[in-house]
């Protein structure tokens, strides 16, 4: 207590040192890219931005903008141009954007097995090898860590394999976290994630009255689904998903709960072919959010690695065509949002931190999330577990939350993240992050290659696209600006 | 000694004065192209340093390849020389972001919790 409070001081006396200094105008490090309608998009280094002519960007290159009153209020109010007027302006942007880097680990995963009743052909988990359960002593020592480890906000997700299949070990960490969190008062979200083959409505009831959100798997139309996805046995599971989802959807409805049920879409080369049916069977299920996330190359994805994957070229054509049909559905009155659009525009037009761990830079593995094994093995990532050596194991929870956190290998792999070495001249570069586990699977270091890495050139190409939209001042950035007011847990 | 090129058996030799870029910003370009090019550096930090270059794909034009080297080479230059230039103001922005983080310890309450925890963790492990 003595020590947070001596900080408390320094920081103070720190603080009262940064503001007092008088800065003279001047010009912080840019960067700029033309869009498709000739116009610059010019970003600051804290993520303010501003959309130039090419005669205006000339004007910031060559310093003379001085004299043109409309300009120089552009660039002051993005903070390319910075003194003591617009100091909180940028410090605000800056801490909004990146809130992650100010808050102790919320996202708290637990993979209470590495089994499953399913074999999909890309799963990231690598179930084939799986046998393996958490304890009840390990659960309860998860726990312990969790709530030691600080910060206002928690919550816990349960990952697998099936989580279903160790629902003891779900029923006691749902109950015993919400007990806690009558002394914690914590802001506690609870989330299962879970192929639902297994849900029924004794296990429902539970979920629903302790408020764990449910979230699962549709890789999209029954074809692409049920060549994806399919049980041990062997057999197609769309319709059982398709069921499930409904299901939980009708409980809900039945006891006016407000909740929904989260569906993610892992886009494998076979996807790519049916961006609209995608679209189609999120709306048919009434699901409002869509999330079209690229196939990794972890688990028993290796095995088969060529007939999944495609360029990020290939993927952002898809992605495209998804979004241009999400357009049209919205400006027919159908309200459905694409996830990772939402989660730059966030940033971009809100200034608010989405809080997505892979849009975080330094990343936000083994700061803002962490993955609690079967085994009582603390990972940086969910991630992290999948691969085969442990470079992304960072402690047990045998140890202390701040051990673990503190531990070199945790700290040089954030090093490692900062995007400002790596891809320096990107306007995209404020609002982006890589993952560290990605870059290692992939170039075999984690020290990233931004230039090389599949999932930041996809990263970039959406951005410009989001940009282009923006700069046509039309229906999608009307549509962006209320994606970018929701708030998402 | 200037700055300069050749391009001899689809090689291609960059001669750069460190006088105008320094070797941090040789390496920092040639990082960039890492995923189309092989690079060799050599020569003297302090006198001229060689950077040899051959294409992984074959077809590509050597000649363009090397202004792009030297564009993009001026192009990070001035980039970290503004970031340089500014790291005053940087650094001051992140610390009046950064201080606003305080660390809070478990109170009287929250420890009991703990220690509860605690308790049914020891029994679990002599079952
Ligand atoms: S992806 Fe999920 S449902 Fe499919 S096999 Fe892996 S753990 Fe099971």
């Amino acid at each position: 207590m003595e020590d947070i409070n001596k900080n408390r001081e320094i920081w103070k006396e720190m603080m009262h040192e940064a503001s007092a200094k008088e800065i003279e105008t001047r010009i912080l490090p840019y960067a700029y890219e033309r869009l498709s309608s000739g116009k610059f998009v010019v970003t600051g280094y804290f993520g303010g931005w501003v959309l130039l002519s090419e005669e205006g960007l000339d004007s910031l290159k060559s310093e003379d903008f001085y004299e043109n009153k409309d300009l120089y209020e552009k660039l002051k109010n993005s903070c390319i141009i910075i003194d003591n007027e617009n100091l909180d302006l940028a410090t605000g942007i800056y801490s909004a954007i990146n809130r992650n880097l100010f808050l102790q680990p919320s996202l708290h995963m637990i993979n209470v097995t590495n089994t499953c009743n399913y074999r999909c052909r890309y799963c990231h988990a690598g179930v084939s090898q799986g046998k393996d359960f958490m304890s009840r002593e390990t659960a309860l020592k998860t726990l312990k860590f969790i709530f030691k480890s600080g910060g206002p906000y928690i919550t816990i997700e349960f990952q697998g394999g099936e989580c279903l299949l160790n629902w003891k070990i779900v029923k006691l960490v749902v109950e015993k976290s919400r007990e806690m969190n009558k002394i914690f008062k914590k802001d506690l979200h609870i989330c299962i994630v879970s192929n639902l083959s297994l849900l029924n409505e004794e296990k429902l009831r539970f979920l629903a009255q302790h408020d764990v959100a449910i979230c699962t798997s549709i890789d999209g139309s029954r074809e692409v689904h049920d060549a994806n996805r399919r049980t041990l046995a062997g057999h197609d599971t769309f319709n059982v998903t398709n069921d499930k989802v409904l299901f939980v959807k009708d409980y809900y409805k039945k006891l006016n709960l407000e909740r929904k049920v989260d569906v993610l879409a892992t886009i494998t080369r076979l996807a790519l072919e049916h961006p609209k049916e995608i679209v189609d069977t999120y709306v048919r299920l009434g699901i409002r959010t869509l999330h079209l996330r690229p196939v990794q190359n972890f688990g028993d994805a290796l095995s088969r690695w060529p007939e999944l994957t495609y360029t990020p070229e290939e993927f952002y054509d898809f992605w495209v065509k998804a979004m241009e049909y999400v357009f049209e559905l919205n400006k027919r009155g159908i309200d459905i949002m694409e996830r990772g659009s939402f989660n730059i525009v966030c940033k971009v037009l809100n200034h608010t931190d989405p809080m997505y761990v892979e849009l975080m830079s330094p990343t936000g593995m083994g700061r803002t999330a962490l993955l609690y094994n079967f085994d009582g093995a603390v990972y940086s990532s969910d991630e992290g577990r999948m691969i085969l050596e442990p470079v992304f194991k960072i402690g047990t929870v045998d140890q202390e939350p701040m051990e673990v956190l503190g531990s070199e290998d945790n700290i040089n792999t954030w090093a490692s993240s900062f995007l400002d070495l790596t891809c320096y001249n990107s306007p995209f570069r404020p609002w982006g992050g890589i993952h560290p586990v990605k870059v290692y699977q992939d170039q075999g270091t984690i020290i990233p290659n931004v230039n090389m890495h599949p999932e930041y050139r996809i990263y970039a190409m959406q951005c410009k696209y989001l940009f282009d939209k923006i700069a046509e001042d039309g229906f999608e950035k009307e549509l962006f600006m209320k994606w970018a007011g929701r708030v998402i847990k | 000694m200037g700055s300069g090129f050749e391009v001899k058996n689809g090689e291609l030799v960059l001669r750069i004065n460190p006088e105008v870029y320094s070797l941090e910003r040789v390496y920092a370009t040639a990082y960039i192209f890492l995923d189309k090019y092989y690079f060799i550096l050599d020569g003297d930090k302090n006198k001229e340093i060689i950077v040899k270059i051959k294409p992984k794909d074959a077809k590509q034009d050597l000649e363009k390849f090397a202004y792009k080297f030297f564009e993009e080479m001026l192009s990070i230059t001035n980039y970290f020389n503004q970031f340089e230039k500014n790291k005053d103001v940087i650094s001051m922005v992140l610390q009046r972001a950064l201080f606003s983080i305080t660390p809070k310890p478990l109170t009287g309450k929250e420890d009991k919790e703990i220690k509860k925890l605690d308790e049914e963790i020891r029994q679990e492990a002599n079952l």
